[in-house]
């Protein structure tokens, strides 16, 4: 049975794994910073870490998805990412392959 | 240890091994994200160490997280985070080995008698050439294989309390001082392993050249030569990696002094250590650097040291000071290291 429990995880972490890009991508077309993203999106059901978050967040902006700037402002600094206009094409476009995905799949799954 | 300085740990341990052009950015925001979590979890009271490290479990292990920032697909012959140290260590080898090429290269292009000017400065940059590919080559295939293997570059910390401290500037081991004795050492290994005919030529004539050691010596106790400069490259890496003065330094520089002084003990206490036609030439050049035969102090020394030139005694001296300050001052920056 633990062995199932496993497996199981194993799979939801495998499952999220290829959204994880689309959710961030998506809740970034305000300004968000790293703590906030995984605080709103663990709130709405989809729990992410934070040591994956961050290191995403990066990788995104290296490819020029996301952008950032340090506002040291506030009495704490935070990085607040913003989405580019690349990213914003991009995210229509996995938005779109993901509702036909998961179209095409519930459909498979209903028969 | 409390939560300022375990923080600061983590942080280092997991942002070293990163590209230098992010590694503070990310320190930062790792910083920003730490006391984020920490402020949450106490509820505006001070946190305590317990909710630190609670807050560092959470995040993971270093090692994983730094893995994470520089994500491994494999596609490279060495990716991110070897390929930073890579480039630091093939600098550092580039350059010993140009130097050491260098001088051994003039050395025997003016040992050997024939060829032009032009023929000699060819094969000079030849043979530098050939050891930067030699050096490029070497260095290349075994941290590609470090890479593919995914050996790891830290040990796995298992507990926080674990964590090495983030050396400070005095405990710090300057990159200048290491790859200056890694130059030397290179010198050492071809001046007495790879060309001891040559080893440290004295006098250059038409007739060949007269260098200062007994070269049958040398190859006798070649072993020896070889040994040392393991131990001494040994001490080197450890304290490339560990870059600051810490029980490992120590350790190994204790087991280095104790090489050379066994090989300058067994070395100088062989018959003829000194090439006999350097006795010769020297004598009749400089007498006055001998120490005459009947010099009171001079009884004291074994006989097979009493032929030797006042200067090289001096130097034999000096190099074996020289070891011991260096011990002695390794000794006190480690133990102010354990103390702090």
């Amino acid at each position: 049975m633990n062995d199932l429990n496993a497996i199981y995880a194993n799979f939801v972490v495998e499952l999220r794994r290829g959204v994880t890009n689309l959710v961030v991508l998506n809740q970034c077309q305000q300004p968000s910073y790293g703590y906030q993203l995984v605080k709103n999106l663990a709130e709405r059901g989809v729990p992410l870490e934070a040591n994956t978050v961050y290191p995403l967040l990066r990788r995104l902006e290296d490819q020029g998805l996301l952008r950032s700037d340090w506002d040291t402002s506030a009495e704490k600094p935070r990085k607040y990412y913003q989405i580019t206009e690349d990213g914003l094409e991009l995210l229509a476009q996995i938005t779109a392959s993901w509702r036909e995905s998961v179209k095409n799949i519930e459909a498979i799954l209903e028969e | 240890m409390d939560s300022k300085e375990l923080i600061k740990r983590y942080i280092y341990a997991v942002t070293k091994n990163l590209p230098v052009s992010n590694r503070q950015d990310v320190a930062r925001e790792l910083q920003s994200l730490i006391d984020e979590t920490l402020a949450e979890r106490s509820q505006g009271a001070q946190p305590t160490d317990a909710d630190t490290k609670a807050v560092l479990m959470e995040l993971g292990s270093p090692s994983d997280l730094a893995a994470k920032y520089s994500p491994q697909t494999k596609d490279a012959l060495i990716g991110q985070p070897y390929f930073s140290v890579y480039l630091r260590v093939l600098k550092i080898v580039l350059l010993a080995v140009t130097l050491g090429m260098t001088i051994a290269a003039l050395v025997q292009a003016f040992t050997s008698v024939e060829g032009s000017v032009l023929v000699i400065l060819g094969s000079v940059l030849g043979s530098i050439w050939q050891g930067l590919l030699g050096g490029f080559a070497w260095v290349t295939l075994i941290f590609a294989i470090l890479y593919q293997k995914d050996v790891k570059l830290d040990a796995d910390i298992e507990d926080l309390d674990d964590l090495p401290a983030v050396p400070e500037k005095r405990q710090e081991i300057k990159l200048s001082e290491i790859i200056t004795s890694f130059i030397f050492t290179i010198l050492f290994l071809i001046l007495f392993v790879i060309v001891p005919q040559v080893n440290i030529p004295f006098l250059v004539q038409p007739s060949g050249l007269t260098s200062i050691f007994n070269a049958d010596v040398l190859i006798r106790l070649r072993w020896l030569f070889i040994a040392v400069t393991a131990a001494a490259v040994l001490n080197q890496a450890v304290r490339f990696i560990t870059r600051r003065h810490s029980l490992p330094v120590f350790i190994t520089t204790l087991l280095e002094m104790i090489m050379q002084t066994a090989l300058l003990l067994t070395w100088f206490s062989t018959p003829n250590v000194l090439n006999p036609a350097f006795s010769a030439e020297l004598g009749s050049l400089v007498p006055s650097f001998f120490v005459p035969a009947n010099w009171a102090p001079l009884q004291l020394l074994p006989q097979t040291l009493r032929m030797m030139p006042l200067l090289l005694l001096i130097v034999l001296g000096g190099f074996l000071l020289g070891s011991l300050i260096e011990l002695i001052e390794t000794s006190v920056r480690t133990f102010r290291e354990v103390k702090a």
